[in-house]
């Protein structure tokens, strides 16, 4: 059990279903898991989020068993997995849905959800025929049970996944981008399940670059770049956290000093600590002709900051409290092209 | 949405990880060749190979018995010596290509990946594949030996060719099916090896097709160098997989064909490198082969990753 604060400031004790230590996976010279440190509690619906190759996927085939660390260990309900004497039905609790789904073509949905059954040790009882039946109807294919699933859509293959790992009512079901490939009609009715069994109280992990649907379905997330942990936290505390500001100027010598001034206040204002300027482009000119300084800030500080400016003879057009979403969030941490990073533009554009 | 309420409590069947699941692996992989094209095309094939000659030679005695001519032939060896030479050749390409097939499609349906995420440890999964493929080859045998056999009766009783009433004949045929069943098993364990290592169907078949063809080369290459190099080159030749189950079929023949002559005397003409292997050699041998793909199919899928 691990011990967190609640919101009211009380100790309340969350059961941590899934933990991974000092996890590490290495193939060849590249490392695709690099000493990654995560809890995922009962109850969570946990986002795993990061760009191609960020090893979300590598991940979660350790936490499957499928492939074994190098160096740490993965704790599925406090056991490690990496002991000798680890039992593998252990993961008859976890419920799973690894990339594609993958099934037989030539059999029907039912069928083939009779061998998963088969595969964690449900024998062909009426018991299973009737779980079976309820976790089509669930993902909404109970009318196509019989087809085969070669006459199955995509959306419809990735929703069998679903079924298929819900078919031994599971603690911890872990799905890797249940959304891939789908219209956005798909992701909706994918996100719809997803949710409907979080309300079951069913823990969830979920890889997606589909940020949007994590900001809508998660509690937490972590972000994973390069193998490494980046952040781990609720959803609502990281946006809370991050939220920023824009500061317009009507001309671009304005935004210039601006800048230059920000990186000053950042450094001799003790509560501008850990702030940073996100993003400055004196060439980036906007829609009715401003210019913007993004700033990584809490946005209760925009009229301080705006009376900073203003002693030093710079005056604002404009200043918008901006709403972090993931998305946003997301892409500065992981330094995606939308944000210049304020390092490139010190040594590029020269503001 | 329908209403459905998932138990907060996972319920883990009691059977996961105990004999009972590994039955019921082996229960569905015997299902899922039954439901695969392989499973129907191969039998097709076999019954095709077996049931041509089979059914010409019982339209031949029916037409003009040579029994009643007294150019006796006695009818049931004569068709169990086919059914024994077809399996023995065209049996183990087939049972090795569907080995592969079965094994290989895991890898490229990618439906290892439930097998494995659902509770089963992975001996579990292979020793039940490997179960269930000797299953079904018996299975398949015996339906084969079976229908020759009472085919063979008949028309032994039809022709008035009382033969299959010895019971040294039966006696006999449960050693032909033996001997087949043996050859048949270690082939489709050499492709479940191949198909394990490589992961691959084509790759497999390849390799089981090309063992083989391999395997005939090596051996006349060695039995030409017998005069230089002597017994040793002989004895290497004669404990390949596939010459070794040839030597162990070559008893049986014998014992079906004690005269030795005939069809039989010219089958095992071209098969003289046996002389100095005894029977429970060749047994020994041949556990050896199984022992070592198993084992090392076991070793390679259990300790590999599974990142494909």
């Amino acid at each position: 059990m691990d011990k967190e604060i609640s919101a009211n400031g009380s100790q309340t004790a969350r059961e941590t279903v899934l933990e991974l230590r000092h996890l590490t996976r290495k193939f060849g010279q590249r490392i695709a898991v690099n000493e990654l440190d995560l809890q995922v509690y009962r109850g969570d619906v946990f986002g795993l989020l990061g760009p191609n190759g960020s090893g979300k996927t590598t991940t979660i085939r350790m936490i499957v068993n499928l492939v074994r660390p190098n160096v740490g260990e993965v704790l599925l309900f406090g056991q490690s997995l990496q002991q000798r004497h680890f039992s593998t039905s252990i993961l008859g609790r976890v419920g799973s849905l690894i990339e594609q789904p993958t099934f037989y073509p030539f059999l029907s949905g039912q069928d083939n959800l009779l061998g998963i059954a088969s595969f964690a040790g449900m024998s062909d009882t009426q018991v299973t025929r009737s779980r079976i039946d309820e976790s089509l109807e669930l993902v909404g294919l109970a009318d196509r049970r019989k087809d085969r699933v070669q006459t199955y859509s995509l959306g419809m293959k990735q929703r069998l996944g679903i079924a298929a790992a819900l078919l031994q009512r599971p603690d911890l079901v872990i799905l890797d981008e249940p959304t891939n490939g789908l219209d956005p009609a798909g992701v909706f009715h994918i996100r719809q399940i997803i949710q409907h069994i979080a309300r079951q109280g069913i823990t969830i992990v979920v890889s997606s670059h589909l940020l949007y649907e994590v900001e809508q379905m998660c509690s937490r997330v972590a972000i994973l770049e390069q193998g490494k942990l980046l952040v781990q936290d609720e959803v609502q505390n990281l946006l809370q956290k991050h939220r920023g500001m824009t500061v317009m100027f009507d001309d671009a010598s304005v935004l210039e000093k601006a800048f230059s001034a920000m990186r000053v206040f950042i450094t001799q204002q003790s509560w501008l600590q850990g702030c940073q300027v996100l993003h400055a482009d004196p060439n980036d000119k906007g829609p009715i002709g401003e210019y913007a300084l993004s700033i990584d800030c809490p946005s209760e500080y925009a009229s301080r900051l705006n009376r900073l400016l203003g002693e030093q003879g710079i005056y604002a057009a404009e200043i918008r409290r901006q709403k972090l979403t993931l998305e946003d969030f997301f892409l500065r941490l992981t330094a995606q092209p939308q944000h210049m990073q304020p390092d490139q533009k010190k040594e590029g554009a020269g503001v | 949405m329908k209403s459905f309420a998932i138990q907060q409590q996972a319920t883990v069947n009691a059977d996961a990880g105990s004999w009972a699941h590994f039955w019921l692996l082996v229960r569905w992989h015997l299902l899922l060749i039954q439901k695969r094209k392989t499973g129907k095309v191969i039998p097709g094939c076999l019954l095709g190979v077996v049931g041509m000659p089979v059914l010409i030679i019982i339209l031949a005695q029916l037409l003009n018995p040579v029994v009643r001519t007294g150019n006796h032939i006695a009818i049931l060896p004569l068709l169990m010596w086919f059914t024994n030479f077809a399996l023995f050749l065209f049996g183990s390409i087939l049972i090795a290509t569907m080995t592969c097939i079965l094994v290989g499609s895991e890898y490229s349906l990618g439906t290892f990946r439930q097998m494995l995420t659902r509770g089963a440890s992975r001996s579990q999964v292979l020793f039940s594949q490997v179960v269930a493929l000797t299953l079904y080859i018996l299975a398949l045998m015996t339906s084969i030996f079976l229908l020759v056999a009472v085919l063979g009766s008949l028309t032994s009783l039809y022709i008035h060719d009382y033969s299959y009433l010895s019971p040294v004949l039966w006696r006999n045929i449960g050693l032909s099916f033996v001997t087949v069943a043996v050859r048949l098993l270690l082939f489709a364990c050499l492709a479940f090896f191949l198909t394990t290592v490589s992961r691959s169907t084509v790759v497999g078949i390849a390799g089981a097709w090309g063992y083989l063809l391999l395997e005939s080369i090596v051996t006349t290459i060695l039995l030409g160098m017998s005069m230089q190099l002597g017994r040793p080159a002989i004895y290497l030749a004669a404990i390949l997989p596939g010459n070794i189950t040839t030597t162990l079929n070559q008893y049986v023949i014998l014992m079906l064909f004690p005269q030795g002559s005939g069809i039989s005397g010219t089958f095992l003409a071209g098969h003289s490198f046996d002389a100095s292997l005894n029977w429970p050699i060749v047994l020994l041998i041949i556990g050896a082969y199984v022992v070592f793909t198993i084992g090392c199919s076991y070793v390679l899928y259990t300790r590999r990753n599974l990142d494909i």
